[in-house]
């Protein structure tokens, strides 16, 4: 598979915020690339500089070996963007929305007419074309945001956190449509602090905090850096700074993450509680439940982090 | 160029599919020019300053006193003339003229000649002349003294642009009429009219009509002839505030180019606009040209109200029609540059600031709400610097009659600004890096 998107050590801070500092990756041809990190990790900056919003303090994106920093002209007509905010006009019906914007892509008469009513059916609004979008539900409105951003058959579509604040059928009803379209040969980015959506949509991921991306792979690959840890969420009666120092200094414990009443301990080997118990005895600090996590994508974040994924 | 158009199809349909702006800019001007222009808004005119005004006076006839007038006559035995301590030119230029009632409206000058006045007149020192003929004082004592009806003329001759004060001379000088036919005070009826009245713009309407009903009353012998000046159309009120709320309400439209400009933004719509390939010069001339449009069908829907319900008469439709698209390019030029602004800033203060505040300065300047030759005379300069004062005095001079020539210079000056404020806009939006413009928000996450 040939590198579509090459993007190079790019660059950019909002006065002393390095929102992106120095990131590389690569999309392949016909895959989804999955932009996972939490809340202002710098997905949405990232994608910005792509989709040539902005321009990057430094660095560079490559689409087919030619720089679209230079030239923002060489990708705009291949590439669907699904902003994460909502870009539609609400005070005009879906149908009014869709007709403006395919038209903007250049668009018309009968091949727009058609475009329309594939798309409405792809993500499902057929019946509420005619309305104000001001009218449409928050999933609707989502749906229609990505149906703009589908009505040119673009190559690229990149999607930042389209199921934000959205029902899980809306939400499911997406999913499968990002599937659909891929499978149909469209390369997909798509960023997401959810990482049950990136662990099913996504053929590689790369994952971001801070600015930085810390770690990029497959989803099984990025499982494997934490080899056969699995996390071990421990509800105690009261989770005290004391309480973390004493269990700190267990054996096979690699990091403690506090999440309210629960700790959870990401630990090499099983038999966890019985040592924990153990150490605690005589204390004010009992185990109230436990829970234990095989691996995935936020045993990863928490592991190369030491921070939950979702706060 | 199709996207152009793309963009402007899009912008008047959110337009209209606004009820609320569409209200404030049809409907409003339309409720306010008909209330306006019946009379009824008292509390809109009342109370207004008035500014006194000079009027020049020719005495065309030879003063002499009522023996004299009689004798050179030689009328008749059986008249006493002897009695007579009565001078009528002295109560005209002595009592009347000079009466403190008058002179809060006007100042009276004597000119030597009819053409020195009309000189005066012309170079705008004075706002009328009027002219007693040279058989004036001889016909009225004969009028007053004997059986004999003499015919008077006075003549006056106003300024068509002074619409206001005309009606305030012609007011007055018909008062004497009543005085010279029927003998009451000195102080007309006419003039305490003008003076209880508080000067409020409905009053000096009311003193046109009381002119006319004292014509039908008192069968007159003393006419009172007025013209004005290269003989033009008067302009009443309903014509005034038609004209005058048209030119007002032009302005809130071209506030609505900074309104949509920040709207797109705040919607993300601009950005993503911007990824889709267009450029921010397609979106500011969309903006541009859709002020135009939305403006054509304001102004269209206003002269077709007005003209078919309210029988206002808008003059040469030709010349309407280049008047407007002046103004209205003026108009969309400072929607353009508002809406620059506006995406530079990043908040609605300009436009807001534009529309509760600068507009009102302009309007008023302009003479939206009073005419302007009720102000101090610097007002009326001022007015040249404002998009609605310059067109309202070109829809006035079209409708009184002027040819198109005459008011050039003011449809340039129009089209020169809408040249300046295109050039600010386009220097703002240069400078306007669009990556800056997409101002990113955390969503509100779920
Ligand atoms: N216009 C801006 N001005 C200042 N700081 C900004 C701006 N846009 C983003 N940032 C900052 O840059 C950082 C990265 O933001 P970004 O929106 O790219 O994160 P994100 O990963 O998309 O987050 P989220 O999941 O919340 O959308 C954050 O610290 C954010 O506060
Ligand atoms: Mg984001």
């Amino acid at each position: 598979m040939t590198n579509l998107l090459k993007i190079r050590n790019l660059r950019k801070s909002y006065g002393n915020i390095n929102a992106v500092d120095g990131i590389d990756f690569d999309v392949r041809e016909g895959e989804i690339f999955g932009l996972l990190g939490p809340n202002g990790a710098g997905k949405s900056t990232v994608i910005s500089m792509i989709s040539t919003l902005f321009k990057p303090d430094s660095g560079d994106v490559l689409y087919n070996d030619k720089s679209i920093v230079e030239n923002n002209r060489f990708i705009q007509s291949d590439l669907g963007i699904v902003p994460q905010d909502i870009a539609l006009y609400p005070t005009l019906s879906g149908l009014q929305n869709l007709k403006f914007w395919g038209r903007n892509y250049g668009l018309k008469g009968r091949e727009l007419d058609e475009k329309i009513l594939g798309v409405s059916k792809i993500i499902g609004i057929e019946e509420r074309l005619k309305d104000r979008v001001d009218k449409y539900s928050g999933g609707m409105k989502r749906r229609l945001n990505i149906g703009v951003a589908l009505l040119h058959d673009p190559k690229i579509l990149i999607m930042d956190e389209p199921t934000v604040g959205i029902d899980p059928q809306s939400r499911n009803h997406i999913l499968e449509t990002v599937k659909d379209l891929n499978k149909k040969g469209m390369t997909i980015i798509y960023t997401s602090h959810y990482m049950e959506e990136v662990e099913f949509l996504c053929d590689r991921v790369s994952i971001m905090d801070d600015g930085k991306i810390i770690a990029t792979g497959t989803v099984d690959e990025l499982i494997e850096i934490v080899g056969s840890t699995f996390n071990v969420v421990l509800e105690f009666n009261i989770v005290e700074e004391e309480l973390v120092q004493m269990l700190k200094g267990l054996e096979n414990v690699q990091s403690i993450t506090i999440d309210g009443d629960s700790l959870i301990l990401n630990v090499k080997e099983n038999g966890i509680l019985k040592a924990v118990v153990d150490k605690l005895n005589g204390s004010k600090y009992h185990v109230v439940s436990m829970d234990v996590e095989k691996p995935n994508l936020e045993t990863v974040f928490l592991y190369l982090t030491g921070k939950a994924l979702r706060d | 160029m199709m996207k152009l158009m793309n963009i402007v199809r899009k912008d008047v349909r959110i337009l209209l599919s606004d009820k609320k702006m569409l209200a404030i800019l049809i409907l409003m001007p339309i409720i306010l020019m008909t209330i306006l222009g019946s009379g009824l808004s008292s509390s809109f005119q009342s109370g207004t300053d008035f500014e006194q005004f000079n009027i020049g006076i020719v005495r065309e006839y030879d003063v002499l006193s009522p023996q004299e007038a009689l004798e050179s006559i030689s009328l008749v035995e059986g008249i006493d003339t002897q009695d007579i301590d009565f001078n009528i030119d002295e109560v005209i230029f002595d009592e009347v003229l000079k009466s403190e009632d008058i002179e809060k409206l006007f100042v009276s000058s004597e000119y030597l000649s009819r053409d020195s006045a009309l000189e005066a007149l012309e170079n705008g020192e004075i706002s009328s002349v009027v002219i007693f003929p040279e058989s004036f004082l001889k016909d009225t004592y004969i009028n007053m003294l004997t059986p004999f009806k003499q015919k008077i003329k006075i003549e006056i001759i106003v300024d068509p642009n002074q619409n206001i004060k005309s009606q305030i001379v012609i007011a007055v000088f018909s008062g004497f009429e009543n005085y010279l036919n029927h003998m009451i005070t000195a102080k007309s009826l006419f003039t305490e009219t003008v003076i209880k009245s508080g000067m409020g713009y409905e009053a000096l309407e009311n003193l046109d009509k009381v002119y006319e009903a004292f014509e039908d009353k008192f069968e007159s012998d003393i006419n009172i002839s007025y013209s004005n000046f290269e003989a033009k159309k008067m302009v009443n009120s309903m014509e005034y505030y038609s004209i005058a709320m048209l030119s007002m309400f032009i302005l809130f439209t071209g506030g609505q180019g900074g309104r949509m400009m920040l709207e797109e933004k705040n919607q993300y719509t601009y950005q993503r606009m911007s990824v889709s390939g267009i450029s921010k010069w397609q979106i500011f001339f969309g903006k541009f040209i859709t002020v135009l449009i939305i403006g054509i069908v304001q102004v269209g829907i206003m002269i077709a109200y007005t003209s078919i319900v309210l029988k206002v008469n808008w003059g040469n439709l030709i010349n309407v029609v280049v008047i407007t698209i002046c103004a209205l390019l003026a108009v969309a030029g400072m929607g353009g540059m508002i809406s620059a602004i506006t995406l530079k800033t990043g908040n609605f203060k300009v436009a807001n600031l534009m529309e509760n505040f600068i507009f009102q300065i302009m309007a008023f300047l302009g003479g939206s709400f009073v005419p302007v030759e009720m102000l101090p005379n610097i007002f009326s300069k001022i007015s040249y610097f404002t998009i609605n004062g310059l067109a309202l005095k070109a829809y006035l001079l079209n409708m009184q009659g002027y040819s198109i020539l005459e008011y050039r210079s003011l449809l340039g000056i129009l089209l020169g600004i809408t040249a300046l404020f295109i050039s600010i806009g386009i220097a703002i939006m240069n400078q306007e890096k669009r990556w800056k413009n997409a101002e990113h928000y955390t969503p509100a996450d779920a």
